[in-house]
């Protein structure tokens, strides 16, 4: 499972999840899917998410294993 | 626009295409019995032709502004249906997923819609356009399936 700190990160940054989906060119909704982890982010998403942050991939995402 | 508004609506513009459809279908039978001697000529009813016209007109209109006011071109408005119409990655990923239960759903549904149009013959006679309701189920179980896969993800 991809775990992330999108909430967290959004937080710190004060941005609304419409503002950082309008600055990684995708919908509100797939914003919210992410942070709740129902939807796993293409790599291309992922990383221009970690760009609005200025983080590496790690620093936001994070492998967890399924039995954890 | 919401989904299950687009799926009424494909559902009223398929009935309403059957029901004018069944009223040409009829309208061949009798051209038949003319072309053959024993009818006194062709009768149509144009009131589902009428219906219809006017509902797919007010219906297409809608669609298209809506689609245009979110910025689609005008081939996109007029060409794609409005349930395909994906703003990101993850709306591409939720539409395969329904377009791959609705395939899947009519790999079942073709052999039996076929086999139900065997009994053609022996319902003809009640129901002439008998045909007609059978081949418009084709469709109508494919948006089906496709609508319902994508409001189960979308929940």
């Amino acid at each position: 499972m991809l775990k992330n700190r999108i909430r967290e990160l959004r937080a710190r940054f004060q941005l609304t999840q419409q503002q950082l989906a309008s600055k990684v060119d995708v919908t509100r909704q797939t914003i919210a899917a992410v942070e709740k982890g129902e939807y796993v982010p293409s790599l291309l998403l992922a990383m221009k998410i970690c760009r609005e942050f200025d983080m590496s991939m790690e620093e936001v995402f994070q492998l967890q294993e399924e039995s954890e | 626009m919401k989904l299950s508004v687009i799926y009424m609506m494909n559902v009223t513009v398929l009935g309403l295409f059957g029901w004018a459809m069944v009223t040409y279908y009829d309208a061949a039978f009798q051209f038949r019995n003319f072309m053959s001697g024993n009818g006194d000529g062709v009768m149509i009813n144009m009131t589902p032709i009428l219906i219809t016209l006017l509902i797919v007109s007010i219906i297409g209109f809608v669609i298209t502004r809506n689609k245009r006011r979110n910025n689609k071109g005008w081939k996109e408005a007029l060409l794609l249906p409005s349930e395909l119409c994906e703003d990101d990655e993850r709306e591409k990923n939720l539409t395969a997923h329904a377009c791959r239960n609705a395939y899947i759903a009519m790999m079942f549904a073709s052999p039996l819609l076929i086999a139900a149009m065997t009994l053609q013959p022996v319902i003809s006679k009640e129901f002439s356009a008998y045909p007609i309701l059978v081949l418009l189920l084709l469709p109508f179980v494919q948006m089906t399936v496709f609508y319902f896969s994508l409001r189960r993800k979308l929940k």
